[in-house]
């Protein structure tokens, strides 16, 4: 950064969904939130089958039955470890760490920001990444279902869009089966490193493209030295080289929104 | 947009249940008990290392034990007295004294025979008139007699006393001649004979036997001579005959007296198991005169005295005793 004359002071971590655990559970709408807080504990360390007092736990109410029935709530957890260690990295970088996020919430902001929402569609937006895909669905601009699934890293691209394919009927199915609804995929948003090359075998009834986090914003200046006095040509060249490759900064855009925002 | 921070637990800090609470729970009851039986365990197999590692301390230190507590109770007698370790040297000095012991209990046997018969036929010699020896030779096994006779009978008689006697084997008369060299005996006849060979003393008879030195057995030679009233004159330049286990000295030595007195000189002189042997013995009767004798009788020895041959070379302190 130094060498790109950026200060920085504070930091948004944006987490790598493998070192985060994300579960999503239903809670009664008549239990106390004592109760509430056991239950998510107990069922957090199931899931982990580990010390629950170990880990930083966020949680997230994604749908709630407006009745006063069952609410869907997000959990994320972290082991404390893990974030003291980039803590620890970051201070002697004299960077003071602010947040630490997921990087599907981070691609959620860059939706949210670029994208408008669907009417009575669903937007699906598809965590790809080698070993674990992460599917959150939208509802307009709301979370309102996570849906995870594991794949071989040694998995195709062809192979992972078909899997993906199958996958997205059937939680569109499941989404729809909970709350008694008939929402269909508006559109699936790819994100993360292996959008580009899936885009092409995801079927299209589904209206697959890869997520785009300058589509409203302005794209900032690249960052090339300018002190060669380079061409105009030579500027725009970059530009559409980076139209591309900035679908794997999404996550990275997405914490700064959620920073700034 | 969706709020998440990790940095931050959304959940409050874990419940502590009260402390009287965990104690009853089934979890912490089962972690207690099994604490407890732990350390019971361990108190156990630490008793039991103290016990051995103290059983095997007792048994090396055994010795110094018994004796501190001896200190206070007096001899215990519970332990076997420890043996020190012997050396080769050691051992075959036990071996040669075990020799000389009983080398010494055999030369008491043939001492104290030799005493026997000298003394019985001294006695015949006393008690019957009808007869006189005029000399008694004695060495080692081999016996001769001199004697005069009144008559052929008289011979007899002492012919069958002497065959009689304890120890003798054999008794030879050779033929009576006549004589007058001694009034009123007309006869003279020489006997010859030995005695019955003394048998190696079994391996464990042993008597204590003081070796002294050649000066101190004469010296006591000496004394004992004029206690028992004989004159003694005994060699005191004798010659050294070295042997391996003992060096002998072998002297002369010319004892004068009363036969009885030589008699007794002979038996307390034997009865003091000294290192000393007579070899032979030759005595020289006086002759007879009426009811009393006129000259004293002579006796002449030779006499060994045995030093025992340490295994360094050295002879044997003169007074240290060899058991």
């Amino acid at each position: 950064m130094d060498s790109h004359n950026i200060s920085a002071k504070h930091m948004n971590l944006c987490l790598n969904t493998h070192m985060a655990v994300l579960q999503h559970l239903i809670i009664q709408g008549n239990v106390s939130a004592q109760e509430a807080e056991r239950f998510i504990r107990w069922e957090f360390g199931r899931q982990i089958l580990d010390d629950v007092s170990q880990y930083t736990i966020n949680t997230l109410t994604l749908d709630e039955d407006p009745s006063g029935g069952s609410r869907l709530v997000m959990i994320a957890g972290v082991r404390k470890k893990i974030a003291d260690n980039f803590s620890s990295v970051l201070e002697k970088a004299r960077l003071k760490l602010e947040n630490i996020d997921i990087d599907i919430f981070c691609s959620h902001a860059v939706y949210e920001l670029n994208y408008p929402p669907m009417e009575n569609k669903l937007t699906l937006i598809a965590d790809l990444k080698p070993g674990i895909t992460g599917v959150l669905v939208c509802l307009g601009h709301d979370v309102r279902f996570y849906y995870q699934f594991a794949t071989s890293v040694k998995t195709g691209e062809q192979q992972l869009g078909d899997i993906l394919n199958h996958h997205i009927d059937n939680l569109v199915y499941l989404f729809n089966n909970q709350r008694q609804t008939r929402y269909e995929a508006g559109r699936v948003l790819l994100c993360n490193s292996l959008a580009g090359s899936v885009l092409p075998h995801i079927d299209p009834r589904f209206k697959p493209e890869c997520i785009d986090p300058f589509r409203k914003l302005a794209k900032p200046e690249l960052f090339t030295p300018v002190e060669s006095g380079e061409s105009e040509p030579d500027k725009k060249e970059p530009e559409k080289a980076a139209e591309e490759s900035y679908v794997q900064y999404t996550e990275s855009i997405g914490a700064a929104i959620k920073l700034l925002a | 947009m969706i709020k998440i921070n990790l940095l931050e637990n959304h959940l409050s800090v874990p419940e502590t249940k009260p402390k009287a609470a965990r104690e009853h729970t089934e979890e912490t009851v089962i972690r207690k008990e099994a604490k407890k039986s732990s350390r019971f365990l361990l108190r156990l197999i630490i008793l039991f290392i103290i016990l051995i590692a103290g059983g095997i301390a007792s048994y090396i230190f055994r010795y110094e034990i018994i004796a501190f507590a001896e200190q206070y109770t007096g001899p215990l007698n519970i332990l076997a007295p420890v043996e020190p370790e012997i050396s080769s040297e050691q051992l075959e000095e036990m071996r040669r004294d075990k020799i000389r012991t009983q080398y010494m209990a055999n030369t008491y046997d043939i001492q104290f025979r030799n005493h026997l018969f000298l003394s019985r036929v001294d006695s015949m010699d006393q008690s019957n008139e009808q007869f006189w020896i005029s000399s008694l030779i004695l060495d080692v096994n081999d016996f001769k007699i001199e004697i005069y006779g009144k008559k052929e009978n008289a011979f007899t008689e002492f012919t069958k006393q002497l065959v009689l006697t304890s120890n003798v084997e054999t008794v030879k008369p050779l033929d009576s001649k006549a004589t007058s060299v001694m009034r009123g005996y007309f006869l003279k006849k020489m006997i010859q004979g030995s005695l019955k060979v003394i048998g190696e003393s079994p391996a464990d008879k042993r008597i204590p036997t003081v070796f002294y030195a050649k000066d101190t057995i004469i010296n006591k030679m000496n004394e004992l001579a004029r206690k028992t009233g004989v004159k003694l004159q005994a060699e005191t330049q004798i010659a050294q005959n070295k042997g391996v286990i003992m060096n002998k000295f072998r002297g002369k030595a010319r004892a004068e007296g009363m036969s009885q007195q030589l008699m007794l000189f002979l038996k307390t002189f034997t009865d003091m198991k000294l290192n000393c042997e007579w070899v032979s013995y030759n005595l020289t009767y006086s002759a007879p005169s009426g009811k009393k004798k006129n000259k004293p009788d002579v006796l002449l020895m030779d006499y060994e005295i045995f030093i025992p041959n340490k295994l360094n070379g050295s002879s044997a302190a003169s007074s240290s005793s060899t058991r």
